[in-house]
């Protein structure tokens, strides 16, 4: 492999794998760099490289020093705060999401803890390189400013869910979040376990299982402990975005 | 300083959290070129496949934000209120409005022309750090802001729920239609629970009959929520 048109590999331990190679072209399609030359996204990710972990790995902390930021190839990572020692789950992210983007901002901290569930890849890039492609580079600029923006919407948006929607709408929408396909029957699974799923979402297992069960009448039907069937997407779809489900 | 506004709305265009970082006279060079716009009830500010060239603070009024799903009936994604500011994620990327806009009531908007408030930007290249960090202020201060919903007890809850309910209206005392078995949905803990939580809230002024809840002491209540 080329250098310069594939990425180094870190095992868990740290470690450079050797003749491992991710050509960069795997990381062209992540929503933050699609649609960049392939010599951009090698500037940008010059320093970069392939990061595995396992369970249980804490990526960052809250209030350290935010000096590289990650995007998620595989796996999925709990993001948290810890307020008086209660732990408090922001969410549970998968691919391709942004994470540490305090790094963006020079010399700031990270605001919220990340933590490997199950064994995940990310892309890990160190801030400083990054931030030098784009004080030089305008366009990258503002493409990391939509970015940011559109984040942010995100998060106002999941606060007016946690103050205004049903458990039953947000379960809904969590579930359209994860299921395998866009249209026709289909299958929603529980990739980590739901005590989690429900702390991300903000309510209680207990909580958890009743909205499930009310969104049996809109056909979504539990087939084990970890998977759902969706016959009817479009009618979940209505469901969560009705202004008064309920 | 072209742009006529109400020192109310300037104070609302200065301090949205994108400008956060930025002071007064840096918020109103970067955007002179911006101007207000009024629509009526019902009219359209753009459609989804517009090319994103401006972005948006509502002044006054309410934007709906929605798609059109393949049936042709509305889905309402965001809905967009005084102080709001939206489309901007769509205008850095130089792309075209994801949803349409339509006003749900008569709306005044300040219209915020993209080319030349990126070519501000660009001229001073400080500026961008600045909303970067004016960005990560904001993030940290929602992150907190979720976490802290996540971490109310169901009464705070409750109450968060009503005050949310309750925000258009000014007047102390507020009623709102709402049955208990709605209520308890929401908020997802059963009828007995919410019985038993709506007693707590009873000396705070929040008085319920099946098919509607008075708020007689909005204050009492937040104070309650946020304590």
């Amino acid at each position: 492999m080329v250098e310069g048109s594939a990425l180094p590999v870190r095992n868990p331990a740290g470690d450079i794998v050797p003749g491992i190679h991710h050509p960069l072209l795997e990381f062209m399609l992540l929503p933050i760099f699609i649609g960049l030359q392939l010599s951009d996204l090698a500037l940008l990710l010059r320093d970069a490289w392939v990061q595995h972990y396992s369970d249980g790995h804490a990526v960052f902390h809250s209030a350290e020093p935010a000096d590289r930021l990650y995007v998620i190839l595989d796996g999925h990572v709990e993001l948290f705060v810890e307020t008086e020692a209660k732990k408090s789950v922001l969410d549970v992210v998968r691919r391709p999401a942004l994470l540490g983007e305090a790094a963006l901002y020079g010399d700031g901290c990270y605001g919220e803890s990340a933590r490997i569930v199950g064994h995940s890849r990310l892309l890990a890039i160190p801030a400083q390189p990054f931030l030098a492609v784009l004080s030089q580079r305008f366009d990258l600029t503002r493409r990391m400013l939509a970015v940011m923006s559109n984040r942010l919407h995100g998060l106002v948006k999941h606060i007016s869910s946690l103050k205004i929607d049903t458990t039953a709408q947000r379960l809904a929408g969590f579930l359209l979040g994860i299921a395998d396909s866009h249209d026709g029957i289909v299958t929603a699974r529980f990739l980590y376990d739901k005590r989690l799923a429900a702390e991300a979402l903000g309510m209680t297992a207990e909580s958890l299982s009743r909205a499930l069960g009310r969104l049996e009448q809109l056909g979504v039907q539990r087939r084990s402990e970890s998977e759902v069937i969706i016959d009817d997407l479009a009618a979940l779809r209505a469901f969560c975005g009705a202004e008064d489900g309920a | 300083m072209s742009l006529s506004l109400a020192e109310a709305e300037l104070t609302l265009l200065v301090e949205s959290p994108l400008f956060s970082g930025l002071d007064r006279e840096m918020v109103l060079w970067l955007v002179e070129a911006a101007y207000v716009e009024f629509h009526r009830d019902g009219g359209t500010l753009f459609r989804q496949g517009d090319a994103a060239d401006r972005f948006f603070l509502v002044l006054d009024g309410r934007v709906n934000l929605f798609v059109l799903t393949e049936a042709g009936a509305h889905t309402i994604i965001e809905v967009m209120e005084r102080g709001q500011m939206f489309a901007e994620a769509a205008m850095f990327m130089n792309a075209r409005f994801p949803v349409n806009a339509e006003m749900s009531v008569d709306t005044r908007v300040l219209t915020l022309p993209g080319p030349a408030f990126l070519s501000r930007l660009e001229q001073k290249g400080a500026l961008a750090a600045r909303l970067f960090a004016s960005m990560a202020h904001w993030q940290r201060r929602l992150t907190r802001e979720i976490a802290d919903l996540k971490s109310r007890s169901p009464a705070q809850r409750v109450g968060l729920f009503l005050l949310a309910r309750s925000q258009s209206s000014d007047q102390s005392s507020v009623r709102l239609p709402l049955a208990m078995t709605e209520l308890a949905s929401r908020i997802g803990i059963t009828p007995e629970s919410l019985s038993r939580i709506m007693a707590r809230l009873r000396p705070l002024g929040v008085a319920a009959n099946r098919s509607e809840v008075i708020i007689t002491d909005a204050d009492a209540l937040r104070r309650f929520c946020q304590g």
